[in-house]
């Protein structure tokens, strides 16, 4: 009876092969999907894609003279100063909540859900809270409704959006570090803190840097929390200081697909073309530097 | 449709939750030299460099307008700090009334409940006409049986308590097809405007078509669909018209189709309508903010034109001069119903 398979094995190993061609098709689709519309994007963008269309400021009526540096130093500006706010805290906040809070108090559980639950919000809530916190706070500042909705605002408001993400990746990291590493330390007689300088954050900073470059790249993509805290959809003149108005790369974008003529449609094209480049470098050196230490340990 | 109903909640949160800040506007950054007096104004000479800053928002289809005036006059005055954006004719004047930008575009009149609002603020308003838009009734190219409509056909097709479901159901000689209507969302400035021209009620319309916060998705869709309706602003009809169908409309005198010398004229009737720019008299006694504006009542200005808007006749343009030289305070314009012209409108102004 071992001979002839069971009519029922038969229809297994079919039912086995028709899944894996429904999975194989599945992950299919989504890579033609995405071809698809790179493959648009880069025939409608490249044409007027040039240095001009990089150094250029946005142009309303002689698009062949249009560009985008008005929202490329308004995105570096945000970028920065988020970076600035939100890592120092970020990693500040992941280092307590995993070395020093080793015992599990309900204070820091209660945080660690919130953090959680603040990762997976939708980021026009961000701009929400943007709006009622920084823009009263800087607008008394600075006696002035105009510069309450400046660069920093903004800059504010994303920091706010990618922290739960940064406290997140960086507690991972720091999870992932032996524990052999920091008994050897401390048994070497290092307080805590040496422990943590010298030791821990070093073997997980390649973990880190990839969280938070990941998180930029997230912050440079977004535009709903910016629209609702202010950034303009055209400024004549590129930030000085850091109440001054802006605009950034996505708004550019949003802004000129939104008119009737299909000039502006193109310049949006190129614009996306510029800021799918700039994603894809930012994600790449994050995927550098994860293989890099992978390859270390 | 993603980015249509965010931005929708976007302002609609930006309505609810900005409440406070107030702050003099005027006092801020500015050059701060106001010569003015009343009467005839101080137009400074065309080549002093003028500083300071100047802030534009309000309604996104006057927006390509005032890009384009922004930069025009940047080229003349690079060093003015200009910011524009486009919230919304409402929200714009939102933010007039709270002293938080100096120019509101609109594409309605103000409505009293804003003029009260900017009473209460203590903000006196200067109100110019910058352009001319005709609101365009557009099908698809395939529809073969719609030469004209009448502004009647149009109420009974977009009444509040429409049933028309069929195109034989708004006319027996018209095919019975499925009748597919797009129109812009209720927070525009235009779906005020034609409910008010077709249905005499700028709330009243009947709820059940495509609402589209982008004019690109209303054109696209109308090019698509073989039954379908919709209205848009000229300049998208004039800038998509292999996929449209532009149909002329019978406001009682016979099919007219909009065109620059029908809206110009006023045969357009009555879906022609006046975009306007509401200036704030404090932020005019600033030179760059003066000289911004007499740039836009300019007839040398190709602004309203390259971006498809028609330009107003030059008596009108002269006359929203002197009302800004003057500065004219106060609203005609809220008197302005489809089908008026616009010089009767202005004239109004001397028995106000």
């Amino acid at each position: 009876m071992i001979a002839a398979p069971s009519p029922n094995l038969r229809r297994r190993k079919l039912v086995d092969r028709l899944f894996t061609i429904l999975a194989y098709s599945a992950a299919v689709i989504g890579v033609a999907l995405l071809l698809i519309l790179l493959s648009k994007l880069f025939a409608d963008g490249l044409p007027r894609l040039s240095g001009r269309f990089l150094t250029s400021m946005p142009k309303q009526t002689n698009f062949a003279k249009a560009g985008i540096l008005s929202a490329i130093i308004g995105s570096v500006w945000v970028m920065v100063l988020t970076f600035l706010f939100a890592v120092p805290i970020g990693v500040g906040a992941a280092v307590y909540l995993q070395e020093f809070q080793t015992k599990k108090s309900r204070f820091t559980g209660l945080i660690q859900v919130n953090i959680n639950n603040l990762s997976g919000v939708p980021s026009i809530v961000y701009g929400m809270l943007g709006l009622a916190i920084f823009v009263p706070l800087f607008t008394a500042l600075t006696r002035d409704p105009l510069q309450g909705r400046g660069i920093i605002t903004g800059a504010l408001t994303m920091s706010l959006l990618i922290l739960p993400m940064i406290i997140l990746v960086t507690q991972e990291s720091l999870k992932s570090v032996p524990k052999s590493f920091r008994e050897g330390s401390l048994s070497m007689g290092a307080t805590n803190w040496q422990t943590i300088r010298k030791v821990v954050l070093p073997a997980a900073s390649p973990g880190i840097l990839t969280g938070i470059i990941l998180a930029m790249g997230r912050a440079v993509g977004e535009t709903a929390p910016l629209i609702v805290v202010g950034a303009a959809s055209l400024v004549t003149f590129l930030p000085r200081g850091l109440t001054d108005g802006y605009m950034v790369l996505p708004l550019q974008i949003y802004d000129w697909s939104s008119r009737p003529q299909a000039g502006f449609h193109q310049l949006a094209a190129s614009a996306i073309v510029v800021l799918i480049v700039a994603l894809v470098a930012i994600n790449s050196i994050a995927i550098t530097i994860r293989a890099r230490s992978r390859h270390q340990v | 449709m993603v980015k249509a109903n965010f931005w929708t909640v976007a302002v609609a949160a930006a309505l609810v939750l900005t409440g406070c800040a107030t702050t003099d506007n005027a006092a801020s950054g500015t050059t701060g030299t106001s010569a003015s007096t009343s009467g005839a104004g101080p137009s400074p000479e065309p080549n002093k460099k003028l500083t300071g800053s100047l802030t534009i928002d309000g309604s996104s289809t006057v927006y390509p307008i005032a890009t384009a005036l922004v930069e025009e006059f940047g080229e003349a005055q690079p060093d003015v700090r200009i910011t524009a954006n486009q919230s919304g004719t409402g929200a714009g004047m939102q933010k007039f009334g709270r002293k938080e930008i100096d120019i509101a575009d609109a594409s309605r009149p103000i409505k009293d409940k804003e003029i009260e609002d900017c009473q209460k603020a203590g903000v006196d308003f200067v109100e110019l006409p910058v352009a001319f838009d005709g609101l365009s009734i557009v099908v698809n190219p395939k529809n073969t049986w719609l030469n004209s409509i009448t502004i009647a056909e149009l109420n009974k097709i977009w009444a509040k308590d429409s049933t028309v479901k069929s195109w034989k159901d708004v006319n027996p000689a018209w095919p019975d097809k499925p009748i597919k209507l797009y129109g812009p969302t209720t927070v525009h400035g235009t779906y005020e405007f034609f409910n008010e021209a077709v249905n005499k009620d700028k709330a009243n319309s009947r709820q059940d078509y495509q609402q589209c916060a982008d004019y690109n998705v209303l054109v696209a869709g109308v090019g698509k669909d073989e039954g379908s309706l919709g209205y848009v602003g000229f300049a998208y009809y004039e800038q998509n018209k292999t996929s449209l169908k532009l149909v002329p409309v019978d406001g009682g005198k016979g099919p007219v189709s909009p065109s620059e010398d029908t809206i110009r004229s006023g045969e357009y009737t009555p879906l022609s309508r006046p975009l306007l720019m509401y200036v704030s008299k404090t932020a005019l006694d600033r030179p760059e903010v003066m000289a911004f504006m007499e740039h836009a009542l300019d007839k040398s200005s190709n602004a309203v034109k390259s971006q498809g808007y028609i330009t107003l006749p030059d008596e009108i343009l002269t006359m929203a001069l002197d009302r800004l030289k003057a500065k004219t305070v106060g609203s005609v314009f809220k008197n302005f119903k489809p089908g008026m012209k616009m010089d009767e409108v202005l004239k109004m102004e001397g028995s106000k």
